[in-house]
C-alpha cells in the first residue's frame, strides 16, 4: 500500500504554524455551518428528506435520466453521453472544433478536474481559462484545487500577490484582498467578453423539466455563458433530482454546509439556450455505475459536493487537499476515489481515524466513515496493501486467537518495555516511540492480579 | 444482576488499574461481576486496518468466554461498539445475543442500573474528553455537528461527583489522533491531533482529562510525558471508583 | 453500443432486484418569521446589499433619475422585449430590475428572463438594483418554489446579494466578478 498521503502529510505538518492556520481557518467554517444549522428547527429533518430524494434518485436513476434527456431535448438543449474522461474531452473538443473556436471560460467543475479536461485541451491548442477566483489563483500557479469548494484555501495572500505580481502585472507586494479582486475582476472579465464557448458544472439536473443549476458566489458561471454563443454544462450522472420543488430542500443545506451561508449569491436555473445560441450537457459516467452497482458504496453518489465533511476532517485540516493526490480529496474523495482508481489511492481510506464526523456533517447523510471501513476491507482483499503489513496482521490473528499465546506476548511486550527502554523507547524502531513516550509497564496484567485476587478456586 | 467484565487487551496489559477500578465500581453498585478467564482481544485493531476477514479465530475465542446471556460490560467505547458491529461467528443465535447484551461502562450504569449519581470524591479540575467510537457510536453523549438536545452519560456522572470541576475543550468533540493503527501508520497526523487537543485542556488549567477509552488517553499520555505537560489522564471508572462503599 | 446505451444498461443492472426508495413526504413545517420584512432586510444587509423601504415604484424612478450624471442607468420593464448591443452593456453601471418573489430564509429574490432586458445584464452591470413588492415576500425557499415555475422560461435566477468572494484568504470581498454592489427597493404597495 503507498504511504502516499502518509508521506505528503507529514511535510505538510513539518511547517507548523502554517498547518496551525489551515487548520483553524477550516475549523472557523465548520463553525459557520453549525451556526448555519442552528438557526433551522428542521435542520436535522432536512437532512433526512435530502438524503431519501437522493436515495430515491438513484434507486430509479435510469428512468430519470432518460426523463431529463426528452425534456432538455425538448428545449433545444444538446444531450450527450461521455462513458469515461476521455470520451468526455473528446465531447467538448469537437464542439470547439466545430465552431473553430480556441479559447474557452470555465466556471467551477470539479468533474472536468476528475477528466483531466484542461490539460487535454491545451494539448489540442485550446486555452481554458478557468474563471472562479480561487482556480484561476491556481491555474495561473499551476497547481490543481486543495479544496473543492475554496481551491485555494491552502494559500494565503502574500502567495496570491506574487502570482498575480507576476502573470497579471499587479503592484507588488500589495496584498490586499480587495485589490487583488479588483485586479482579477478586471483581468477575467476582458476573457469573459472575448470568449464564445463557456464551460459550466452542473450542481443540479432537474429530470421533470430538462433544466440544470449552478450555484455560485461570484456571478462568473452566469457571466461566461451569457457573453458567450455556446454553454457546454458538464454533469455527472448522479447529479439529477426529480422535481423543482426538491431544489428546495438541497439550496437550503448546500450552502449552510458549504460556508455557513444561507444560500449562494446565484442560483442560475438554464433551461433553454438563449435564441440564437447554443447549450449542451454531457452526461459523464467515469465508473459512477460500478459505484452505483456496489451496495456498500452507492450512497457516496448522493454527494452534493459541499465539503463539510472535509471542514470537519480533523486530517484533513492538518494535512492539507494536495495530500490526497487526487480532484477530490478529503473524506468524500476517499471513499469515491479508490472506485475510480483502487491501485492510485488504496492510501486514501486508511487516511483518517475513523471518528464520524463527516458523517454527521453531510447533509445527505452519506455514512462516510463506515464507507471508508469498508473499503479498508476491500483493498486489503485485493491485495494493495503492504506485504510487511499482512504478514505483520497474520501475526496478530494468530496470537489473539490463542489465550496461552496472547498472554505470553503480552507478558514478553511488558518484559522488553521495562527491561530494555532504551529499544522500546528509539524512534527508528518504534514509531509510536518518535513523539511519545511507552506507556508505564505494570508489574502484573488485570488478570493476573486477579487470579491472585479474586478467582475463587 | 450478573456482568462478565470485558476487559480490552492493552488494558489488561498495560493498564489494569482501569480494569479493577470498573470490577469495584460494578461491585459496589451492587452487581456480581465475574472476568472471563481466556478472553484475548476484541479483534478491533485487525479489522480496522482492513483485516477483518483474519478475525474469525479471534471472534469465536470471544464467544466462547462471553456466553450472550448475561451483560457484558466493557471500559471501552471502541471496543465494545466493534463487538456490537462487527462480532461474527457460525452460532448466529449468540451472535446476536452477544451484540445485544455488551455494554460500555458508562451507558450500563446509566442506562441498565439506571444511576445518575455516584457518591464518590474527586477535588479536582478535570477536562472532558469524547471518544469518537463511545460518542458517535454508541451514542454517550449527543455530539456538536447534530442539531439535537444535548446530552452527555459520562458527564452527567462525572458531575456528580464531589468536588470535580468538569471543563470541556473549545472543540468539544474533535478527536485526540489515535485511530488504532493510524497512530503509527501516520504518526505525524496522529500526534499533531493529540498535540492540538492537549493544548486546549492546559489552556483549561485541568489537573487531569478523562474519558471512556484508554486508547485516547494512552495516545494523550505519551505526548504528555514527552513534553512534560502539567496534567495527566486517567480513565474514567478510576474516578468513579473513588468511594468506599456503597456508591448511588 | 453507444455511450448512453452503455451506460443505461449498467445502470438498469445496477438497479436491477433492489427494494426502491420511495420519494419521501414533506411532512415537517420550514421556518416562518413573525417580520418578513425585518428577516429579509436583516440577511440582505449582512451580505453587503443596501435594502430600502419605499411607498411606489415613481419613487425608485426618481431615485434613478437622480443618479450622478456620469452614471450610465438603465431600468427594465417587465416582461417586455429589449434588444441591447454587447458594446452598450458592458457600459451600463447601473440596471434596475423587477424581482416577482423574494425570500426571508436567505436574502434571495427570483428574477426570471423576462424582467432581465438581456440575460448578461443583471451580471455584466456594476450596481444592480432590484424592485421587489412588500407582498412577495415569502418565508422560505419551500414557499418559494411552491409560487414560481423556474422553468417556465428559457433562464431564470435567485439572487442574494452582489457578488462576492473569500478566496483570497477567506477574507470576504464583496463584488467578484458579478456586480459589486446592490441595491434593492421593497416596494409597500401593490404595483
Amino acid at each position: 500500500m503507498s504511504l502516499a498521503h502518509a508521506n505528503n502529510a507529514a511535510k505538510f505538518i513539518a511547517n507548523e504554524e502554517r498547518t496551525n492556520w489551515h487548520d483553524d481557518t477550516l475549523w472557523f467554517i465548520r463553525s459557520k455551518r453549525d451556526n448555519a444549522a442552528a438557526s433551522l428547527p428542521e435542520w436535522e429533518q432536512l437532512r433526512e428528506i435530502a438524503s431519501t430524494i437522493k436515495a430515491h434518485t438513484l434507486d430509479h436513476l435510469e428512468t430519470y435520466l432518460i426523463e431529463f434527456e426528452a425534456n432538455a431535448t425538448k428545449n433545444g438543449v444538446q444531450i450527450h453521453w461521455a462513458n469515461d474522461a476521455l470520451e468526455h474531452n473528446a465531447i467538448v473538443l469537437n464542439i470547439l472544433n466545430a465552431t473553430n473556436i480556441k479559447q474557452m471560460v470555465k466556471s467551477k467543475s470539479m468533474l472536468t478536474e476528475e477528466c483531466h479536461l484542461n490539460q487535454y485541451l491545451q494539448a489540442n491548442g485550446i486555452q481554458v481559462v478557468d474563471t472562479d477566483l480561487g482556480e484561476r489563483i491556481v491555474q495561473l500557479r499551476n497547481e490543481i484545487p486543495s479544496h473543492i469548494v475554496l481551491p485555494a484555501i491552502h494559500l494565503k495572500k502574500q502567495d496570491v500577490s506574487e502570482t498575480f505580481h507576476q502573470h497579471l502585472q499587479s503592484q507588488k507586494d500589495n496584498n490586499d484582498p480587495t485589490y487583488l479582486t479588483r485586479v482579477a475582476r478586471e483581468h477575467l472579465r476582458e476573457h469573459f467578453f472575448a470568449s464564445k464557448v463557456a464551460l459550466t458544472g452542473v450542481n443540479f439536473a432537474v429530470a421533470s423539466t430538462g433544466s440544470i443549476v449552478v450555484c455560485t458566489n461570484e456571478g462568473n458561471a452566469d457571466l461566461g455563458v451569457h457573453t458567450a454563443d455556446i454553454h457546454i454544462a458538464s454533469m455527472g450522472i448522479e447529479k439529477l433530482i426529480p422535481k423543482p420543488e426538491h431544489l428546495s430542500t438541497f439550496l437550503r443545506l448546500l450552502a449552510r454546509s458549504a460556508t455557513g451561508q444561507p444560500i449562494t449569491t446565484y442560483s442560475s436555473h438554464f433551461t433553454k439556450p438563449q435564441a440564437g445560441k447554443q447549450m449542451h450537457v454531457i452526461i459523464v459516467n467515469n465508473k459512477r455505475t460500478e459505484q452505483l452497482a456496489q451496495d456498500d458504496f452507492r450512497s457516496s453518489l448522493k454527494c452534493i459536493r459541499c465539503a463539510a465533511c472535509f471542514n470537519t476532517c480533523p486530517v484533513y485540516r492538518r494535512s492539507g487537499g494536495h495530500s490526497y493526490h487526487t480532484a477530490i480529496a478529503g473524506p468524500i474523495g476517499s471513499i469515491l476515489s479508490p472506485n475510480i482508481d483502487m491501485k492510485a489511492n488504496a492510501d486514501l481510506p486508511f487516511a483518517s481515524t475513523l471518528c464520524g464526523s463527516c458523517t454527521n456533517v453531510c447533509p445527505v447523510k452519506i455514512d462516510i466513515h463506515n464507507q471508508l471501513w469498508k473499503w479498508r476491507q476491500r483493498i486489503v482483499q485485493e491485495g494493495y496493501d503492504a506485504t510487511s503489513k499482512k504478514v505483520a496482521m497474520k501475526g496478530m490473528s494468530v496470537v489473539l486467537a490463542n489465550p496461552k499465546w496472547y498472554r505470553l506476548t503480552g507478558k514478553l511486550g511488558r518484559w522488553m518495555i521495562k527491561y530494555f527502554p532504551s529499544l522500546a523507547n528509539n524512534p527508528y524502531l518504534n514509531v509510536w516511540a518518535k513523539q511519545r513516550n511507552m506507556p508505564k509497564v505494570p508489574d502484573a496484567s488485570f488478570r493476573e492480579w486477579y487470579i491472585k485476587n479474586r478467582k475463587k478456586v | 444482576m450478573r456482568v462478565q467484565l470485558f476487559i480490552p487487551c492493552y488494558v489488561d496489559q498495560f493498564f489494569p488499574n482501569v480494569a479493577i477500578a470498573s470490577l469495584e465500581l460494578l461491585e459496589k453498585l451492587g452487581c456480581e461481576v465475574v472476568y472471563p478467564l481466556h478472553q484475548t482481544c476484541c479483534g478491533q485493531p485487525m479489522a480496522n486496518t482492513g483485516y477483518a476477514h483474519l478475525a474469525s479465530a479471534c471472534d469465536s475465542n470471544f464467544a466462547a468466554n462471553f456466553n450472550g446471556a448475561d451483560y457484558i460490560v466493557c471500559p471501552s467505547g471502541s471496543c465494545t461498539l466493534h463487538i456490537k458491529e462487527h462480532l461474527h461467528v457460525s452460532d448466529t443465535t449468540l451472535q446476536h445475543n452477544i451484540r445485544k447484551h455488551v455494554y460500555e461502562l458508562n451507558e450500563f450504569i446509566v442506562d441498565v442500573l439506571g444511576v445518575k449519581k455516584i457518591k464518590a470524591t474527586f477535588p479536582h479540575k478535570v477536562g472532558y474528553h469524547a471518544s469518537c467510537h463511545g460518542q458517535r457510536g454508541l451514542h454517550l453523549s449527543s455530539m456538536s455537528e447534530l442539531m439535537v438536545a444535548a446530552f452527555s452519560k459520562p458527564a452527567m456522572l462525572l458531575q456528580s461527583v464531589e468536588g470535580l470541576s468538569l471543563y470541556y475543550p473549545k472543540r468539544a468533540d474533535e478527536c485526540c489522533g489515535f485511530g488504532g493503527t493510524f497512530c503509527v501508520t501516520e504518526e505525524a497526523v496522529s500526534v499533531k491531533m493529540g498535540v492540538d487537543r492537549l493544548q486546549e485542556h492546559v489552556a483549561n488549567g485541568v489537573t487531569y482529562i478523562t474519558g471512556n477509552d484508554m486508547s485516547c488517553l494512552m495516545h494523550l499520555q505519551g505526548i504528555i510525558d514527552r513534553q512534560s505537560l502539567p496534567l495527566q489522564t486517567i480513565h474514567i471508572a478510576e474516578i468513579l471508583n473513588k468511594t468506599e462503599t456503597l456508591c448511588r | 453500443m453507444s455511450a448512453r446505451e452503455q451506460i443505461l444498461e449498467a445502470i438498469t443492472r445496477a438497479n436491477a432486484n433492489r427494494n426502491r426508495t420511495a420519494l419521501p413526504a414533506f411532512s415537517y413545517t420550514a421556518i416562518q418569521y413573525t417580520d418578513l420584512v425585518a428577516q429579509f432586510t436583516e440577511v440582505l444587509e449582512r451580505i453587503g446589499a443596501a435594502v430600502t423601504v419605499v411607498d411606489s415604484l415613481p419613487v425608485v424612478k426618481q431615485w434613478l433619475q437622480a443618479l450622478p450624471i456620469g452614471k450610465a442607468s438603465v431600468y427594465i420593464q417587465p416582461n417586455l422585449m429589449y434588444s441591447f448591443d454587447t458594446a452598450y452593456l458592458y457600459q451600463v453601471d447601473v440596471a434596475a430590475m423587477h424581482g416577482t418573489i423574494a425570500v426571508a430564509e436567505n436574502g434571495a429574490i427570483w428574477l426570471p428572463e423576462s424582467n432581465m432586458g438581456n440575460r448578461m445584464l443583471p451580471f455584466s452591470t456594476q450596481q444592480l438594483v432590484l424592485i421587489i413588492a412588500q407582498q412577495d415576500i415569502v418565508h422560505n425557499m419551500q414557499e418559494a418554489y411552491q409560487y414560481i415555475d423556474t422553468s417556465a422560461q428559457g433562464y431564470g435566477v435567485f439572487i442574494a446579494g452582489p457578488s462576492k468572494t473569500a478566496d483570497i484568504e477567506q477574507s470576504l470581498v464583496i463584488g467578484a466578478h458579478g456586480p459589486i454592489a446592490m441595491q434593492v427597493f421593497i416596494i409597500k404597495q401593490v404595483l
